[in-house]
């Protein structure tokens, strides 16, 4: 293994036993190095030869655009403010869908997790619809709402739910059953019962169905917006799809990818926040 | 850790109308609905051109069979809903187990296709179609693309996740390399991969939908699309029920296979 880094004298030996290292899972200052480094081997060796590639005109410009072609259009759309207007329709989108997806599958979840009865007579028919694609219903809803804002929204609200509304069930309706004896020892009234051990141990799991909701709420209106659309992300890309632009519909789909990356590392760092007691009762 | 949370709720299969009494309560909404639902269109209290009746949805749908379209239009989309998922399922299960088997695969590849994971695969859709035309070939590698990640996730985290008191128990048996892996990685990472081939399927599945509205002239979401266009709604639902019906069929098959592959694990 160590002849492939092979090198010159002393460094040799030290980086072949921090590959070694590496290998049998240990971590220091110095394998951590290594491993930045060999990951990062693979996407650089990619984009040089992508440049590369589009420089010597080996590959056509118009079905490959270069990696600094992409950089410049980004510039470009930056600087001239049409990237963040459009950005930001999008983002009003998806947080208006989100939040109305979210809102009524609380709602909905928490009922139904509550009261054994509704439960029982709603959520076979939540679980029928469930298994219908969501994006199958795209048509539908175009077809009931028109192409404006309102069937965007309802697209991605419907994305958004049903993650939400499965996870919020699942959690209220599996609670440990020691808990509920604790409860019950203790002789907690209905309103503490529901304020100090349900809704908390529900925590957990109905955080996770938001992060899951904000994921396919955040996939729903990239489909809503490529389905038609006069403004936001997905606009401008079908706009420079059609006018042969691919450099562009490259920047919007390196937008669509970071976003969603950032919006969902945020959500996991506001679990760990919100989830700080737990780990304190379980460490 | 998205993929992992949603399995969650993939686990407890919908306890759907159970049997006896408690289950039957679960019917009521259903039939409720449905004959209100037809009542109301018959007495034109609802428009039947934006809400079909289901006995309208039903006529469409025998229309439907009875000229043969239909059978066309199916065919269409098995073909690139299957051809897709093997492809890029395939790939996701190759590469998985590259990266899963050596430790210096994962440090050189792993990083990369997470980072390539978060691209939402719905948004390539132009790129695919600017390369490969609108013809089967984009359509079929926005699926393949689509069904990679699960897999390739799945079985990575499978063979990690294998058990390494078995592993000591192989050392001491003197099992080769070879049978290491044929007879304790592959028959221990069964549970995880049924679990990347059932969300690689779902992703296969909604892809499809979205690859077949935005251009082409077969398939079932073409037939929507173009219901749509001529507000024939009866036919979208069709369209809806079909998709829904064939992702729950692929899913039970993917189940039971996973069944009939894990008898010898009492435990589950």
């Amino acid at each position: 293994m160590s002849q492939s880094y092979s090198g010159s004298g002393l460094k040799v030996n030290k980086d072949a036993a921090s590959l070694k290292q590496l290998l049998q899972g240990g971590s220091n200052w110095n394998t951590a190095w290594l491993h930045f480094i060999l990951s990062a081997i693979t996407p650089v060796f990619i984009i040089l030869v992508w440049q590369w590639a589009g420089d010597t005109n080996r590959v056509s410009g118009h079905l490959l655009p270069t990696p600094t072609a992409i950089l410049n259009a980004f510039i470009d759309l930056s600087s001239s403010g049409v990237l963040l207007s459009e950005f930001l329709v999008s983002c009003q989108r998806a947080i208006i869908g989100v939040f109305a997806g979210v809102f009524f599958a609380l709602i909905l979840g928490i009922t139904l997790g509550l009261v054994g009865i509704l439960y029982r007579l709603i959520d076979p028919t939540m679980q029928l619809l469930r298994l219908t694609p969501s994006l199958a219903v795209a048509p539908l809803i175009i077809l009931w709402f028109g192409f404006g804002e309102t069937s965007k929204i309802v697209i991605i609200a419907l994305g958004a739910f049903f993650p939400m509304y499965l996870s919020t069930l699942q959690s209220l309706r599996e609670i440990d059953p020691k808990l509920m004896e604790v409860s019950k020892v203790l002789a907690f009234t209905p309103v503490k019962h529901l304020t100090s051990v349900l809704l908390p141990s529900a925590v957990p799991g109905i955080l996770s169905g938001f992060r899951m909701a904000v994921a396919y709420g955040w996939l729903s209106l990239v489909v809503a917006e490529l389905l038609g659309s006069q403004a936001g992300i997905g606009f401008l890309m079908s706009h420079a799809h059609t006018n042969a632009q691919p450099e562009v519909v490259f920047v919007g789909v390196i937008i669509f990818a970071v976003m969603g990356k950032v919006i969902d590392s945020s959500i996991a760092l506001l679990e760990r926040k919100l989830l700080k007691w737990r780990n304190a009762i379980s460490g | 850790m998205r993929a992992v949370v949603s399995e969650k709720n993939n686990i407890k299969l919908p306890t759907f109308f159970g049997k006896g009494l408690k289950g039957a309560i679960g019917w009521i909404i259903p039939i409720a609905v449905l004959v209100t639902w037809q009542i109301l269109g018959d007495l034109k209290l609802i428009k039947t051109l934006i809400f079909p009746t289901p006995l309208m949805i039903w006529d469409s749908f025998l229309w439907l069979c009875q000229n043969g379209d239909l059978l066309d239009h199916i065919n269409g989309t098995f073909f690139r809903t299957f051809l897709g998922f093997f492809i890029g399922g395939g790939l996701g299960l190759i590469i998985g187990l590259f990266v899963g088997l050596s430790k210096i695969c994962e440090i050189l590849l792993n990083s990369t296709v997470q980072m390539i994971r978060m691209i939402p695969h719905i948004s390539v859709t132009f790129l695919f179609v600017l390369w490969l035309g609108i013809g089967d070939a984009s359509k079929i590698m926005l699926i393949a693309k689509g069904s990679f990640f699960p897999l390739y996730i799945f079985t990575f985290l499978g063979i990690r996740n294998v058990d390494n008191k078995l592993f000591e128990v192989t050392k001491i048996l003197g099992y080769s390399r070879l049978k290491v892996v044929t007879r304790l990685i592959l028959p221990a990472t069964i549970p995880q991969l049924v679990l990347g081939i059932r969300q690689s399927l779902g992703i296969a599945w909604g892809s499809l939908v979205v690859a077949e509205m935005m251009g082409s002239s077969n398939g079932l979401g073409y037939l929507m699309m173009d219901a749509r266009a001529m507000s024939d709604t009866a036919t979208v639902f069709v369209g809806i029920i079909l998709f829904t019906i064939f992702a729950k069929l692929t899913d039970s098959i993917v189940l039971w296979i996973e069944k009939l592959l894990l008898r010898w694990n009492t435990t589950s």
